[in-house]
C-alpha cells in the first residue's frame, strides 16, 4: 500500500543506516489502520543495521517485565528449559535497566518499539520520560518508537517527532478485501466439494461458481460497504463480517435462482441480511442465520423500519419466561426507579385529592428522568406500586416475596445498599433495565408503562 | 555519495553534540567557577534552574567537558551523577553514590542505623587518601528529590556542604521555578541559596536564527580544528575513567571529509535559503511557540532526515510546510477524520449537547437520544441497533475523546457520566475535512434543529 510505504520512508529517513537516532518518536493513527505493519516493514528493512524489540506495554504489568523483556532481546537471550526460563539479568529498578543498557555494544544501533504506549501512563511516571531521553542517559545510538491510538499530548511527555499513520479510505478498504478474493473463493469450492449433496448437484454448483468472477465479488464489496462504511471502519471487524455476509450474497446464485451478473436482484435479496449485520458490528455473533430466520419471519407482519430497530429487545422479552407476578414486579421496580417518590401518589392513587389548577409553565427541559438511570427504592414502595398496577387481588405471600429475591439473581434488580437486612426493610433496591425493554414487557401483559413515567406526562 | 555524508553530519551534530551550548555566557562563567573552587576544596551548593528543553544538561556537560581537558580537576574531584528520574527513592540514590564512589567493597557486610550515618562513612572513606578528593554530585531532575521523605538526601549532602567536613559541591539542576519552595525549613536554611536562572530570551530572534544557520551550514576546515582544540583535547585515559554517559559517543566532526567545493556550494546553498523572506517568518513562527534551541534541532533533524540522492538540497517550500504542521496541524483532527461517520455523529450530538447544556456532563442515554431525533429523519444514518452506537460510543471513550467523570463501575455504563475532551471546533474541523460525508449529517452539525 502506498500509504504504509510512504510512512516506512519517512521511518528509514529518520532512522538511517549508520547515522544518529532521534531520541523518540511517536507513531500514531487509527485503529487498525497498520500502525505495526509500517513497523514491521521499517524493521525488516532495517534489519541489517539496527537491533530491536517489540514490547506490548499492555502485557507488561510490572515495569521488571518491561525492562528483562527487552534486556533478553538485546542480549539474544532466550528463555527456555535450559536456563530455567531466568531472564538474562534481574532487573528491578530504572537504574539496573539503564545499567545493563549501557553494557551493550557502542558501535551498533538500537530500537526499542512500544506498543499500546498509552498503557505506559498507568506504569511509573518515570518511565515515559525516561525512555524518551535514552541517549542520554545510556550514551547508545538508542531510540524508542513508540506506537498507540491517542494524540500525544495525552502521554505528556517532551516534544518529540510525531508520525501520523494516515486511514483507509473507501478505496483502499475496497482494494484491501478485494486481495482476499482469491482465498475466499477456493474456500467456496472446497465447502461444496465437502457438502454431502448429489454429484450432479455439486457438478452444477461448481459451475456456478465459475461465473462468479472478481468483478462479483466487487460489486459484493460495494454492496457491502455502502451499508457497513458509516458505522464501523476497522478492518479486522469488516473483514469478519464481509466473510460472514458473503454467503447470503452468492448462495442464490449456487441455487440458480439469480445469474450472477443480475446485479440489482442480488442486491435486494442480500439487503435484509446486511441489515441485520449491522446490528452485530462488534458482537461477533457466531451464527448469523439464527438470527437472520427470526427476522425474516417477524419482517412479514411489520414492516415499520422502527420496529426492526427495537427487535432483537423485543425477541428477547418475549423470550424471557417469568411467572405473571414477576413481570409486574419488574414493571413496578422500573417505575420506582424512573419516578419520583413524590409524584406516586399522583400516578397511583384514584383520588390522590384535587390537582390545583397552576398555570404551569411548560417543560421547557429536554432531560429526562430514565436518561439518568435508577434511582433507589425500598420494598416497601415497589410493594406498593405493584399492587397499585396489578387489577386483582393478591396476598401478599412467601411465593410473591421470593419473586424479588429471583429477580436479583437475574440480574433485574441489583441491591444499592442493606443487602443482609432485607426483612427489616432497610433494603435499596434499582432497577437494571432499560425503557424499550419493560415497555416491550408491557405489551406481552397488557400494561402500557408510559402512561405511569412522569417524563411523558 | 557527498549528500549522504553531509546528512549524517549534520544528523550527528544535531543529535550527537549535547556539549555545545549557545549564549549565557555569564550563567555558564557562574557554573564553571562553581567547579573550579570545588576542585580546590571549597564546599558549595547552587541549583540551575531554567524551564523544560532549554539546555541546562546541555549547559553543565559543555562545562564539564571543558573541565576535562584540566588534568588536575580529573585527578582531584569525583563527579557523581543522580537523576531524579532514576533514582526514585534516597535508597537507590546512596546505592548509586556508592558505586559511583568504587566503595561498594568497604560497604559490604556493613549496617547503618541512619542514612547520614551512611554518608558520613562514605565521605570518610574519601580521606583515608593523602589529598581528600572532592566530590562534586550533579543532581537532575532535582525537584524529584524534594518529594522524598523527609528529604534525606538533600539534608545531609546540605549538610555536609555547609559545614565543611569533607569538601563536596552540590549542584542541583532542574525545571521547576519555585523549587525553593519545595525544600523543607531545615534543609532550606542549609543551602546556599545559590540560583542560577536560565531563562531564555524571547527576544532575540536574531540570535536564533543565526544558530539556524550555523546548524545547517558545513564547517570549513579551520572551524573544525577549532572545535577539535576547544573540545576534544581530553587524555584519553579520562575516557576511561569517567563513566559520563556523553562521552561515550562524543561527536567529531575529524571523521567526516568534504572536498572544499562541495563545503562552499552547500554553504551557499544555505545563505540563500536563510535569505529568503518565506522561511524567515515561518522560522519566526516557530520561535514564537518555543524559543528553545531543542525545538529547532528537532525541526532541522527532520528537515535533513528527508535528504537523499534525487533530493539534495533543503527546500524552502518543503521547510515551510513541516513548520506549519508542527505548529498549525492538530494531530486530534487527524484522529477525527478516522472515525466512522457514526462515531462522527455522535460527537456531533455530544457537541450539541454541549452547547446547548454548557458543558454539563452526559451519559449514553442523553446523546442518544439526541442522535436519534436526528437519525430517525436522516436517510442514510437509520437501521444502526443501541448496542452498535453503544460500541461507538465506546470507542470514543476508548479513543478519548471523551472521558467518564466519578468513579467507574458504580452505574451501569449507559448511565456513566461523561465530559468532552476535545474542543468543539477540533469536532468542526474534523467535519470540514471529512471525505465523503453524508450532507445531512453537515448540515446537523451546523445547527442542532434538524
Amino acid at each position: 500500500m502506498n500509504k504504509i510505504n510512504k510512512v516506512v520512508d519517512k521511518l528509514i529517513n529518520l532512522y538511517g543506516n549508520n547515522e544518529p537516532f532521534p531520541n523518540c518518536c511517536y507513531l500514531y493513527g487509527q485503529k487498525s489502520v497498520g500502525k505495526s505493519m509500517c513497523i514491521e516493514n521499517f524493521l525488516e528493512n532495517a534489519s541489517n543495521y539496527i537491533e530491536s524489540v517489540i514490547i506490548y506495554a499492555n502485557e507488561c504489568y510490572s515495569n521488571k517485565i518491561l525492562f528483562e523483556n527487552i534486556i533478553n532481546k538485546f542480549n539474544n537471550h532466550e528463555l527456555n528449559e535450559a536456563n530455567q526460563f531466568e531472564s538474562f539479568a534481574k532487573i528491578d529498578t530504572m537504574e539496573d535497566f539503564l545499567n545493563q543498557i549501557s553494557m551493550l555494544d557502542v558501535s551498533k544501533s538500537y530500537i526499542i518499539v512500544i506498543e499500546k504506549a498509552e498503557k505506559l501512563r498507568d506504569m511509573d511516571i518515570n518511565i515515559i520520560a525516561t525512555f524518551s531521553k535514552l541517549q542520554e542517559f545510556t550514551g547508545l545510538n538508542i531510540s524508542c518508537i513508540l506506537v498507540s491510538h491517542i494524540a500525544y499530548e495525552k502521554m505528556s511527555g517532551d516534544e518529540i517527532i510525531e508520525i501520523h499513520v494516515p486511514d483507509y479510505s473507501k478505496n483502499d478498504i475496497t482494494d484491501i478485501l478485494l486481495n482476499r478474493y482469491e482465498e475466499v473463493h477456493e474456500e467456496i469450492i472446497k465447502n461444496i466439494k465437502k457438502s454431502n449433496m448429489k454429484n450432479e448437484e455439486i457438478d452444477k454448483q461448481l459451475e456456478a461458481v465459475t461465473t462468479m468472477n472478481e468483478e462479483f465479488y466487487k460489486n459484493y464489496l460495494s454492496v457491502f460497504l455502502n451499508v457497513f462504511y458509516k458505522a464501523c471502519r476497522d478492518l479486522k471487524e469488516l473483514s469478519f463480517l464481509c466473510d460472514k455476509c458473503y454467503p447470503s450474497y452468492y448462495n442464490p446464485v449456487l441455487t440458480g435462482e439469480i445469474k450472477s451478473t443480475d446485479v440489482t436482484n442480488l442486491w435486494r435479496n442480500v439487503t435484509k441480511t446486511l441489515k441485520m449485520a449491522l446490528n452485530t458490528i462488534y458482537m461477533r455473533v457466531g451464527n448469523l442465520s439464527a438470527i437472520e430466520l427470526k427476522s425474516t419471519e417477524e419482517n412479514d407482519e411489520n414492516t415499520f423500519e422502527i420496529h426492526q430497530r427495537t427487535n432483537t429487545i423485543k425477541t428477547f422479552a418475549q423470550m424471557l419466561e417469568l411467572p405473571f407476578y414477576a413481570k409486574y414486579l419488574l414493571i413496578a421496580s422500573f417505575l420506582a426507579s424512573h419516578n419520583d417518590a413524590k409524584s406516586d401518589k399522583k400516578l397511583f392513587m384514584k383520588n390522590h385529592g384535587k390537582e390545583r389548577k397552576r398555570k404551569q409553565p411548560p417543560k421547557v427541559s429536554e432531560k429526562m428522568n430514565v436518561q439518568f438511570g435508577p434511582k433507589s427504592f425500598t420494598i416497601d414502595r415497589l410493594l406498593a406500586i405493584f399492587y397499585a398496577i396489578l387489577d386483582e387481588k393478591v396476598g401478599l405471600t412467601c411465593n410473591l416475596l421470593s419473586q424479588i429475591s429471583t429477580l436479583v439473581d437475574l440480574n433485574f434488580l441489583t441491591f444499592v445498599s442493606g443487602e443482609s437486612n432485607l426483612m427489616e426493610g432497610t433494603a435499596r433496591l434499582q432497577s437494571t433495565l432499560g425503557l424499550d425493554f419493560v415497555i416491550n414487557i408491557g405489551k406481552i401483559v397488557g400494561f402500557n408503562v408510559k402512561q405511569y413515567l412522569t417524563d411523558f406526562h | 555519495m557527498e549528500i549522504g555524508k553531509t546528512r549524517k553530519f549534520l544528523k550527528s551534530r544535531l543529535q550527537q553534540d549535547t556539549t555545545t551550548f549557545y549564549g549565557f555566557e555569564n550563567e555558564r562563567e557562574h557554573i564553571k567557577n562553581l567547579f573550579l573552587r570545588a576542585k580546590d576544596g571549597e564546599s558549595n551548593s547552587a541549583l540551575l534552574i531554567g524551564p523544560k528543553k532549554c539546555g541546562k544538561t546541555t549547559l553543565v556537560n559543555s562545562v564539564l567537558l571543558e573541565m576535562l581537558q584540566d588534568k588536575k580537576f580529573v585527578e582531584k574531584t569525583l563527579l557523581i551523577l543522580l537523576n531524579g528520574l532514576i533514582h526514585t527513592d534516597d535508597r537507590l540514590a546512596l546505592k548509586s553514590t556508592t558505586i559511583q564512589m568504587n566503595l561498594e567493597k568497604e560497604v559490604e557486610g556493613k549496617t547503618f542505623s541512619s542514612f547520614s550515618e551512611n554518608l558520613t562513612f562514605l565521605l570518610s572513606c574519601l580521606k583515608s587518601g593523602k589529598d581528600t578528593q572532592r566530590l562534586i554530585f550533579i543532581i537532575e531532575e532535582f525537584d524529584l528529590f524534594c518529594a522524598h521523605h523527609n528529604q534525606t538526601l538533600l539534608y545531609n549532602l546540605f549538610d555536609v556542604a555547609q559545614s565543611a567536613q569533607t569538601p563536596i559541591c552540590v549542584l542541583g539542576i532542574t525545571h521547576r521555578l519555585d523549587v525553593i519552595e519545595l525544600l523543607e525549613k531545615r534543609v532550606k536554611s542549609r543551602f546556599s541559596h545559590r540560583q542560577i536562572f536560565l531563562l531564555p530570551n524571547s527576544d532575540d530572534f536574531e540570535t536564533y536564527f543565526k544558530i539556524f544557520k550555523e546548524l545547517l551550514k558545513l564547517p570549513t576546515t579551520q572551524e573544525n580544528n577549532e572545535y577539535i582544540k576547544n573540545n576534544l583535547s581530553i587524555p584519553k585515559n579520562v575516557f576511561r575513567e569517567i563513566k559520563l554517559p556523553f562521552l561515550r559517543r562524543l561527536f567529531n566532526p575529524s571523521e567526516y571529509m568534504f572536498s572544499k567545493k562541495h563545503i562552499t556550494d552547500w554553504n551557499k546553498a544555505i545563505d540563500q535559503l536563510a535569505k529568503k523572506e518565506k522561511v524567515i517568518s515561518t522560522l519566526e513562527n516557530l520561535f514564537n511557540t518555543s524559543v528553545t534551541i531543542a525545538t529547532l534541532k528537532l525541526f532541522l533533524f527532520q528537515v535533513v532526515s528527508n535528504l537523499n540522492e534525487t533530493h539534495q538540497k533543503i527546500e524552502d517550500n518543503e521547510m515551510v510546510k513541516l513548520i506549519e504542521n508542527l505548529l498549525f496541524e492538530d494531530n486530534k483532527v487527524k484522529l477525527l477524520t478516522g472515525l466512522s461517520v457514526l462515531e462522527l455523529c455522535i460527537l456531533i450530538a455530544i457537541k450539541h449537547h454541549c452547547e446547548i447544556y454548557d458543558n454539563d456532563p452526559f451519559n449514553f442515554e442523553i446523546i442518544l437520544t439526541r442522535y436519534n431525533k436526528f437519525a430517525l429523519k436522516s436517510s442514510t444514518m437509520q437501521n444502526i441497533d443501541r448496542e452498535v452506537i453503544l460500541k461507538a460510543f465506546e470507542n470514543l471513550k476508548y479513543q478519548e475523546f471523551i472521558g467518564s467523570i466519578g468513579i467507574e463501575g458504580k452505574i451501569q455504563k449507559e448511565y456513566q457520566m461523561h465530559k468532552l475532551l476535545i474542543f468543539p471546533d477540533q469536532i468542526e474541523k474534523a467535519i470540514q475535512r471529512y471525505q465523503n460525508l453524508p450532507t445531512e449529517v453537515d448540515h446537523w452539525s451546523k445547527s442542532s434543529i434538524f
